[in-house]
């Protein structure tokens, strides 16, 4: 039974076609399950909660010199 | 399985190096030695993308005669190593696996290559990988997936393959390999070698072709734990052409390897690591807790420790990855995709299709699991795991997919930028290896090493050689 937040390969298509890619009927139907993968990784972040801390984007590339 | 024996293509970097200061040993007999053993193992094995053998035996004939004259510049003067072909060598042509850069020829070195070749080292050739280091063996791109000397029918891990493979195999004594959620430490499990992924910045990534920039990193695999100590010496420190380079300073990494784990606490996640998990394969896990009661005799003091973002860390190294990744591929994906091989194009295209809130949620764990590491690594000196979820598996029915999905015992460190090391701590019963992760403090690759130095000196899996 496929996840209902996954998107229909129709959408999948429209999704590619924006972002310029170029890519066949048959290449959106071969890329979908591995994307489906990815998705659900992106749909677990937007779901956690972060509490109370302000989590924002504070990376630094390198770690303090002490 | 074979018992290390005195064949010199088996010498490790040490005791080569031992021998050349003394002049024992040739560094031209020893390059002779490695391109004799590739030339006898790689139409199985499939390491090497290129091979350099005549430039490699002139380097040589130059250091037998800086190290006559009493030149010996050290641990790396002498020794054969090679590169995953993603390191830029100038002059060589550097083709990150892939037809898209089947032509490259970059002006210059990498700064770790030229370090290596500054230190003495003599670069054999440019070794097999991933695609552009991702995904896995792909028979659409133009060069043959690396072998595993341990057994020829399984894959190496990678993504860097040809470095696991070569350097289990006696073909070099040491490469180097990159890492953005486990390249490194994953075929040095599955290979039996030991694999070092430094802290981030520690190492220069300039001239190491780009996956994902904030969590790639470039590092040593050898034989021994005290060999990485030796490449890890000759590559470490600041670089100004690399702007996330670190200025720390840079220690003797072999100093302090005698000094054993008495007293040192190791941090056990066993929530993640350890508990029963369908991705996860026991016997990996039972190899491993024997490792750890190992380095419990040995007068280390184990403590369960607590992460819970470990939980959501692989969904954060996958989404910044594809999404970095698509920003550096972007301008071939589109307009030459059909140069990229069939796994590499649909992952990197996936890099387009997720969203700024995505990659910007991902980066929002990622600093939730610096803070949390952070706290937990003041009551503890190091995390000890298994560094991959499952052996080598077969060539035959491998899916792909299977490098996404469930858990990733590598890339919290990647997304952290912690410093790990993989150390081979046993075998399955079919013979394939197995590794043991130890991870510490940011720039503890001193205290990451020793501790790795100390199990593999008591574990002894270094003196067993794959059957070929």
């Amino acid at each position: 039974m496929p996840d209902p937040a996954e998107m229909s390969i129709d959408e999948l298509q429209q999704l590619a076609d924006r972002a310029g890619l170029g890519m066949s009927r048959q290449e959106v139907e071969e890329l979908k399950p591995i994307y489906d993968l990815y998705a659900a990784y992106a749909r677990e972040l937007h779901d956690i909660s972060f509490g109370a801390t302000e989590m924002i984007v504070e990376y630094h590339p390198d770690w303090p010199e002490d | 399985m074979a018992t290390t024996d005195t064949q010199l293509h088996y010498l490790t970097i040490h005791q080569a190096g031992e021998l050349m200061r003394k002049g024992e040993l040739s560094p031209v007999e020893l390059t002779r030695a490695c391109l004799d053993r590739i030339a006898d193992t790689d139409d199985r094995l499939h390491s090497f993308i290129l091979l350099l053998a005549d430039d490699a035996l002139e380097q040589a004939r130059v250091a037998e005669a800086e190290i006559r004259r009493g030149d010996y510049r050290g641990h790396m003067h002498g020794i054969p190593f090679a590169l995953k072909d993603l390191y830029d060598t100038g002059g060589v042509r550097t083709t990150s696996g892939s037809r898209v850069d089947i032509d490259r020829v970059p002006t210059e070195d990498a700064t770790t290559t030229a370090r290596l070749k500054a230190a003495g080292g003599i670069l054999l050739g440019k070794l097999a990988m991933h695609e552009f280091a991702l995904g896995g063996p792909d028979w659409t791109t133009p060069f043959e997936p690396a072998c595993n000397p341990w057994n020829l029918a399984h894959i190496t891990g990678g993504s860097s393959s040809g470095s696991g493979s070569a350097v289990a195999a006696g073909q070099a004594l040491g490469a180097l390999g990159s890492c953005t959620g486990g390249s490194i430490r994953g075929p040095a499990s599955l290979c039996g070698i030991v694999g070092l992924k430094p802290t981030y910045g520690r190492v220069s990534r300039a001239g190491v072709v780009t996956l994902s920039w904030s969590q790639d990193h470039a590092g040593p695999m050898t034989w021994t734990v005290e060999d990485t100590a030796y490449m890890l010496q000759a590559i470490a420190g600041h670089d100004p052409k690399d702007p996330t380079s670190s200025r720390a300073p840079v220690p003797d990494y072999s100093r302090s390897l005698r000094e054993g784990i008495r007293g040192v606490k190791l941090g056990l996640p066993r929530h993640y690591f350890f508990d029963p998990d369908p991705s996860v394969n026991p016997e990996v896990v039972a190899t491993v807790e024997k490792a750890i009661a190992e380095l419990e005799s040995l007068g280390a003091i184990v403590e369960e420790v607590s992460l819970p973002s470990l939980d959501h860390v692989r969904a954060a190294n996958s989404v910044i990855m594809v999404s970095e990744a698509y920003a550096y591929h972007e301008p071939n994906l589109k307009a030459r995709p059909q140069d990229f091989g069939e796994i590499v194009r649909g992952r990197f295209r996936i890099g387009a299709l997720m969203s700024a809130a995505d990659y910007l949620q991902a980066q929002r764990v990622r600093t939730l699991a610096r803070r949390e590491f952070a706290e937990v690594m003041q009551t503890v000196d190091f995390l000890v795991t298994p560094t991959m979820t499952q052996p080598a598996p077969a060539f035959a029915g491998y899916d792909p997919a299977s490098t996404v999905r469930g858990r990733s015992f590598t890339a919290p460190f990647n997304v952290t930028g912690l410093p790990a090391i993989s150390v081979p701590c046993g075998f399955t019963e079919n013979g394939l290896p197995i590794g043991l992760q130890i991870a510490g403090k940011p720039f503890d690759e001193p205290g990451v090493i020793q501790a790795a130095y100390t199990y593999q000196q008591h574990a002894g899996w270094h003196k067993t050689r794959p059957p070929m």
